[in-house]
């Protein structure tokens, strides 16, 4: 009998190539997908990333936990529908800022926000405001988050705020930034409701925040 | 009051000497200043003239240009600058990243920075345009070194060059899948960086044989947590490469300067081990410099860690000479110090700071 934990596991070391095999059987067994999601790929994804945070683990351990997540919700997806899930957890829309070419710090909380089932639009670097602005109105997100490396470039975060209030898009919009300069007063100054000092810390603040909001509807 | 328009009179003229016992932890007059780069804003505004950044004129070579769109800054001007900053020796950079390049649909040679080999087949169809990289980078020492001669300076000259990883992970296949085939295709990753460096140790050979005062390897292998990848295996696909390209500089008695981001506590006693002197940036989100001045201070060089953020760039002249100060009251004693920024001179720096900053090391660097 396949359990949660074999699942759990099979996340937590990476093991992609199993992971759709483990899945198929815990169904069978009798395994809810609720569960599946929650106790095994989503819980298997917040130890990793809250060890590589403490250092515990490197890059390559987390991108493979975060490929047999993924590979394990290819499987789960079709059997969703119509249901609320983990994979209907919200929308993220991320890039890194105007001016920017940083991309690392970004990525790795892409994996992580992917990881607790929220679809990205990763805009990439060098992002200017009209592309943030188009990318809401178009993908409708529940969070836009800010990534920046450099102090002179999250200068420019006023305003790509101002570009999204102007575009009358910031009501039900949560803002969240990141980057090695990044403090929570600088959040605080800005308005930026999310701050995070690391990816698997951002990506618990987005599933607070959509959670939040989806209980003040 | 704190000067911030005017590079303010200084003991000591520009000498490599002064630079090369700093790495050696010996005596000196003053604490080094010493810069990886200086953007084309600052040294346009000290110089009185553009002439291109520290690195390169006409070209970006830090953000993985291709380098043949630019040469490096010409000698009279780097050496007035040194002159003017106080500065020992010229850096220019003498291949960063290893010259993967790719033909394009004319049959031309470009390089492959564009993050695309995914497959050993993919791999196989680059080449290594190594011997027209390495001659180019002894054809300006040559260049420089005939002009200081002539000039009579004593500044030094050496060139920056060696991102033996980094170019793999940051242009040749991509963050991501370079960091997942570390641990799916390592014969693949071995194999890549084992071209890499035989690349680096051949420029390494023919740097130390043009005759360059040190030389100065980088390669960025960690964030502020640590290495990127699990230091076991790092040791065993990194550090004994990174050891070879440092060799012929170490068997010849040219000291060796090194340059990595983020936390490298793993591999610091490697680095000595293989014969480094001097240890830069000292990245300030990932190294305390207190720890590391009792640790290594005794055993290394230390170069780096005013922040370029705060207080270089979000700061005022008072904030950055009392971080110069206190960064001094740390590091200078015993000598074996090199004051230099935690990344580059970059041009969102302001420039009273920048002023401010290079006053402060003359002011507070005096032995």
């Amino acid at each position: 009998m396949t359990s949660l934990k074999q699942i759990y596991d099979a996340v937590a070391a990476g093991n992609y190539k199993d992971i759709q095999d483990l899945v198929k059987k815990a169904i069978d067994d009798g395994a809810g997908l609720e569960d599946i999601i929650h106790k095994s790929l989503s819980a298997a994804m917040i130890e990793v990333g809250d060890k590589f945070g403490a250092g515990e683990l490197y890059m390559p351990d987390m991108l493979l936990s975060a490929k047999a997540m993924k590979t394990a919700m290819e499987y789960l997806k079709p059997l969703l529908k119509g249901s609320e899930h983990i994979s209907d957890r919200g929308t993220l829309v991320i890039g890194t800022v105007k001016g920017d070419l940083h991309d690392i710090g970004k990525n790795l909380v892409i994996t992580m926000a992917e990881g607790q089932g929220f679809k990205v639009i990763d805009l990439g670097i060098d992002v200017d405001y009209e592309k943030f602005v188009d990318a809401i109105k178009s993908g409708k997100p529940d969070i836009v988050a800010f990534s920046g490396l450099l102090t002179t470039t999250l200068a420019n975060i006023p305003q790509h705020i101002k570009a999204i209030e102007d575009a009358g898009l910031r009501k039900d919009l949560v803002l969240a930034v990141g980057g090695a300069p990044v403090t929570r007063h600088f959040a605080d100054m800005y308005g930026i409701e999310i701050y995070a000092p690391d990816a698997s810390g951002a990506a618990k603040e987005f599933v607070a925040a959509v959670a939040s909001k989806k209980s003040n509807k | 009051m704190i000067n911030s328009v005017t590079i303010e009179p200084f003991e000591g003229t520009p000498d490599k000497e002064r630079l090369l016992a700093a790495f050696k932890r010996k005596p000196i007059d003053r604490v080094p200043n010493f810069e990886i780069l200086y953007e084309d804003h600052h040294v346009e505004k000290l110089l009185g003239r553009y002439a291109g950044n520290t690195l390169s004129y006409g070209g970006d070579p830090a953000k993985g240009a291709d380098a043949e769109q630019g040469r490096p800054m010409y000698p009279d001007d780097y050496i007035d600058l040194c002159n003017l900053i106080g500065q020992d020796a010229i850096m220019f950079d003498g291949g960063l990243w290893t010259p993967y390049k790719r033909r394009d649909e004319n049959g031309n040679l470009v390089p492959a920075y564009n993050r695309s080999v995914k497959t050993r087949t993919d791999y196989e169809a680059l080449v290594l345009d190594s011997e027209n990289n390495i001659n180019s980078t002894v054809s300006y020492i040559k260049e420089y070194k005939d002009t200081i001669a002539k000039r009579n300076s004593k500044v030094g000259v050496s060139a920056i060059y060696g991102c033996l990883s980094q170019t793999l992970y940051e242009f040749v296949v991509g963050m991501n899948d370079f960091m997942m085939m570390v641990y799916e295709d390592r014969e693949l990753i071995e194999e890549m960086l084992e071209a890499s460096c035989v690349h680096f140790v051949n420029m390494t050979k023919a740097v130390v044989a043009a005759g360059v005062d040190f030389i100065f390897p980088a390669d960025d292998v960690a964030f502020k947590t640590g290495l990127f990848i699990p230091p076991k295996i790092f040791k065993e696909i990194w550090i004994k490469r990174m050891a070879r390209i440092f060799e012929p500089a170490v068997s010849a008695g040219i000291p060796v300067m090194f340059h990595s981001d983020g936390k490298i506590d793993d591999i610091v006693e490697d680095l000595i081990d293989m014969g480094l002197d001097c240890l830069n940036p000292l990245d300030p989100y990932g190294v305390d410099y207190h720890d590391y001045k009792k640790r290594y201070g005794s055993r290394l060089c230390l170069s780096g860690n005013v922040d370029i953020e705060f207080p270089l760039s979000k700061g005022t002249p008072a904030d950055v000479d009392a971080d110069v100060k206190e960064h001094m009251e740390v590091l200078k004693p015993g000598y074996g110090y090199v004051a230099t920024v935690s990344h580059s001179v970059v041009n969102y720096i302001p420039h009273e700071n920048v002023i401010a900053y290079i006053n402060a090391i003359h002011k507070y660097g005096k032995y």
